[in-house]
Parts: structure tokens; C-alpha cells; sequence
């Protein structure tokens, strides 16, 4: 941590080199920690648990959305999702379109100047 | 010339009142940044697919002194594109358009559930050759050259390969993860092992969507102690500095805003790039087509950060002997990850290193 007291004598100097020294030590102690094959097993398969956790309450209220969604006669999330994926297909196959008309178009600009 | 005593009464008083308040003003710093405006360079919209948007920048220098191939920036899907603009002053972005360059950039967005089965090979085979057809169309260039950042080096890899008789005039790779063999220094090689960690089943639960605060913590947890803890008191440290406070502002934000993962993304850069090293190996095949590496022929310049703990430098160096190139350089930069890109010596060390590398290869000036 920084020193602010210049030529002073800083009263806390000693306890900033004690901060300093301990973050030192922390971040080699968690750095090797973390670079164990234990942390690694350990970490990776408590993010499976979580993942498999949270998947099975989404699961539950998606079930209840689309219930809801069905009884009150709206779109369901489902419905929206495979809407949007539609729309992203048409959106390639439009792009797709406009790749060929600009090939098309200059082929015949090119063909024109020939002329 | 001595103080007077009301001076350094004066002077005693402000510095008490600042030591008093930091712990305040640190406070309010880090809650502040998540508004500071970044990347105001000027642009425009020139495309847009799905989530994926292409912009120009306004050209800084007059046509007649501008380079003839412009630049197509490809950022890394899991994270905003605006560590390439951060601010006024300090942007990549500022700093290669006063060098003459025609800067375009490629952000792919944020995904939602409808794109849950997107892959990896989607950006570099559906999107990147689109973006480019763009950028062509719109500056009026027959060549461009491309430069990609971390995942988004790999999307441009997979494009040159693929469209290798194409228009890629240059490529630079920053940080590029290509041969995931070396996995001696790199964490996440770890972490994701296939001993202990099921992606098939991870990927699953994921309801189409890895989130942007898994992968900003996972990426924390590399050096846990200087994330966590280093970055507050390196802001504590300089919260009276005004310019370095906005850094900082602007480097959290960019942190802090990271952007979800489409599961299958993460599915396949964990089996297929991570697992089987599928690229550099010669079996990635994308549809239809083999990805071989040594058919990019044009000038590539690679650039690795000597303290990357994210890319270890064994999974970039290997890249030289991997293409077909003849002209390939490779740079070691005294960074990590991303103070390559965005740290206080970038726009001393790596920004005139590129703007030299590329003006060389991009043609006469107008």
C-alpha cells in the first residue's frame, strides 16, 4: 500500500509492511492451493453439483411459466424461444440473399464495363 | 521560501480530510464505475445478424493518408469489445485510427436461449465470413486484415483456414489458445480435466446458457487473491489520482460486464479444442471440411503475453510451425492477459508494435 507521508515519519509504515507482506503470502498460499489436482476435482465437481442443482429448480418454474403461460392462452417461453430461432434462420437465409444479389450485381457492372 | 502556519495548517487539514474520506471515496469509486461512459470513439452500425453487429469508426486522418486494407477487430465472445475503446486517451481503438487505419469491429453481442446450439466453428464459419463480405462491401477494399483477441484469435484462425483463398490480406492473433496440449501452466486445462469434470452433463444443466458471472469468477479464481483483494487496494492506493481512478473505473467495469456463453460454445471448446486438441491435430472438421491450419498462408503476426495466466504461453508459441505462412512473427510482450491489450504500457509497447507490423502489409497509403 502506498506511503503518503514523505519525508515524515509514517507512524503506520510498520503495519502497511505487515498488510503487504500477509497479501504476499495469501495470494502464493491460494495461487498454490488452486493448482492442486484436489481444488481442481473438488472445484470442478462442485460446479456440476451446482449446475445440476439450479437445472432442476429452472426446471420446476419453467414448468409452472408454461402452465401459466398455456392457462392464461400467451406464448409460452418454449414458443418464444423457437420463434426467435426461426427469426435467426431467416435472418441468415435474407443475408444469404443479399450475398448472391451483390455477386449477381457485380458481375454485371464487370460485364457492362467490358461492353 | 518557508509555509506560513496557516499554509500547513491548511495543508495538515486536507490531507487528513482526504485519509479521513478515502475509504469513502474508494467506496464510491467502485460503485461509480459501473456508469462511466466507454467506448465513445465515434462509430457507425454498418450490419447487424442476430445479436452479432459490425461498426466502422470514423476515420481520424483524411483519405489520402489513410491505409488502403482496413482492420477488422475480433473480440472474444465471453466479454464486451469495449476493452479495445476503454477511454479517451487510452483507446487501441483512437490510437490505430490516428495511425491511418479504417478500424471496423465485430461485436458478437449478447447471446439469448435461441442461440443455446450455437458452436464455436458458427463464429469463424457463419459470422466472421459475413462480417467480412461487410466490411469489403462498405469500405470499397478488396483485402482486409484481421485482428483476434484470445477465443476471438481462435474464430479468426478458423476463418483463415477455412477461406483461405480469400480476402485476409494479414492476421494478428493476440493471446491465440491454439495447441491445448501444453497443459502444464494453465489452470483451466485443470479444472476442466476430463477425470473429474463431465462437460457433456455440465453443458446439459446449463438450460442453453453458461452465465456471464460463472465465467468472470472462474476467470477470477485464476489468481484469486490479486482479483479479489489486489484490484480494491490497488484502487485504494490511487483513489486521489482522477485519471488513474477512470482507469481502474473502466477496467472493473469491463470486468464486471461480461456477456453469457451459448452452452454448446462451451461444450465444444471444452471437448474438441481443451479435451482433444482437435485443431492442431488435424481432425476438427467443420461441416464437411477439415480445418488444417497449414493452408493460412498470409503474413501472421503472433503475439503472446510473457505473465498470462489465462493462455499460457505454450498453447500460443506453437503457431509459427503450425501454418502455412512463410512470413510469421512472433512477439513476447512483458504483460499479462489483458494489461497486453489495456494495461498503462500497451499503448507503448503493443499498439506501436501492431501499427508497424500491419502499416508495412497494408499496402500505399490512399
Amino acid at each position: 500500500m502506498s506511503n503518503e507521508s514523505g519525508d515524515q515519519v509514517d507512524p503506520l509504515a510498520m503495519a502497511r509492511g505487515i498488510a503487504d507482506r500477509a497479501y504476499e503470502s495469501a495470494s502464493t498460499f491460494v495461487d498454490d492451493v488452486v493448482g492442486t489436482e484436489a481444488f481442481s476435482a473438488t472445484f470442478a465437481k462442485g460446479f456440476q453439483a451446482a449446475a445440476a442443482t439450479t437445472s432442476a429448480l429452472r426446471r420446476r418454474v419453467n414448468s409452472v411459466g408454461e402452465f401459466a403461460s398455456e392457462w392464461l392462452n400467451i406464448p409460452t417461453r418454449r414458443q418464444m424461444i423457437d420463434l426467435a430461432r426461426r427469426l435467426n434462420h431467416l435472418e441468415l437465409a435474407v443475408d444469404d440473399v443479399d450475398a448472391k444479389t451483390a455477386e449477381v450485381l457485380r458481375l454485371l457492372a464487370e460485364e457492362a464495363d467490358d461492353d | 521560501m518557508t509555509d506560513t502556519v496557516g499554509e500547513r495548517v491548511f495543508r495538515r487539514a486536507g490531507k487528513t480530510w482526504r485519509a479521513t474520506t478515502r475509504p469513502f471515496r474508494t467506496w464510491r469509486a467502485v460503485g461509480d464505475s459501473f456508469d462511466l461512459p466507454v467506448g465513445l470513439t465515434p462509430r457507425e452500425q454498418v450490419w447487424a445478424l442476430n445479436k452479432t453487429r459490425l461498426y466502422r469508426y470514423a476515420p481520424r486522418v483524411p483519405p489520402d493518408e489513410r491505409h488502403r486494407v482496413p482492420l477488422l477487430l475480433v473480440f472474444a465472445a465471453i466479454n464486451r469489445p469495449f476493452l479495445l475503446d476503454m477511454r479517451p486517451g487510452n483507446s487501441f481503438v483512437e490510437f490505430m485510427l490516428d495511425e491511418g487505419f479504417d478500424v471496423y469491429l465485430l461485436d458478437w453481442g449478447e447471446p439469448g436461449p435461441e442461440d443455446a446450439e450455437m458452436r464455436l466453428d458458427d463464429y469463424g464459419a457463419e459470422y466472421l465470413p459475413r462480417a467480412v463480405r461487410r466490411v469489403l462491401a462498405d469500405s470499397g477494399a478488396e483485402e482486409l486484415s484481421i485482428l483476434g483477441y484470445c477465443l476471438g484469435s481462435l474464430v479468426a484462425l478458423l476463418y483463415a483456414a477455412l477461406e483461405n483463398d480469400g480476402p485476409l490480406r494479414n492476421l494478428i492473433l493476440l493471446t491465440p489458445p491454439v495447441d491445448t496440449s501444453h497443459k502444464e501452466d494453465s489452470l483451466l486445462s485443470s479444472w476442466l480435466d476430463e477425470r473429474w469434470f463431465d462437460v457433456e452433463r455440465f453443458a446439459a444443466n446449463l438450460d442453453g446458457l453458461l452465465s456471464s458471472s460463472v465465467i468472470e469468477n472462474g476467470g477470477k479464481m485464476l489468481k484469486a487473491v490479486a482479483n479479489y483483494v489486489g484490484a480494491y487496494v490497488s484502487l485504494w492506493d490511487r483513489i486521489d489520482d482522477p485519471e488513474a481512478v477512470r482507469n481502474w473505473q473502466a477496467m472493473h467495469r469491463w470486468v464486471h460486464d461480461g456477456v453469457p456463453l451459448p452452452a454448446e460454445v462451451f461444450r465444444q471448446w471444452v471437448a474438441d479444442y481443451l479435451w482433444s486438441n482437435a485443431l492442431v491435430s488435424g481432425r476438427h472438421v467443420v461441416r464437411g471440411e477439415p480445418v488444417r491450419l497449414s493452408d493460412i498462408e498470409v503474413p501472421i503476426l503472433n503475439v503472446l503475453a510473457k505473465f498470462d495466466h489465462i493462455v499460457p504461453n505454450g498453447q500460443s508459441l506453437p503457431v509459427a510451425d503450425l501454418v502455412g505462412s512463410d512470413d510469421v512473427q512472433t512477439e513476447i510482450l512483458t504483460a499479462g492477459h489483458v494489461g497486453i491489450m489495456a494495461g498503462h504500457k500497451a499503448r507503448h509497447v503493443l499498439w506501436p508494435t501492431l501499427a508497424a507490423w500491419l502499416a508495412e502489409r497494408s499496402g500505399d497509403s490512399g
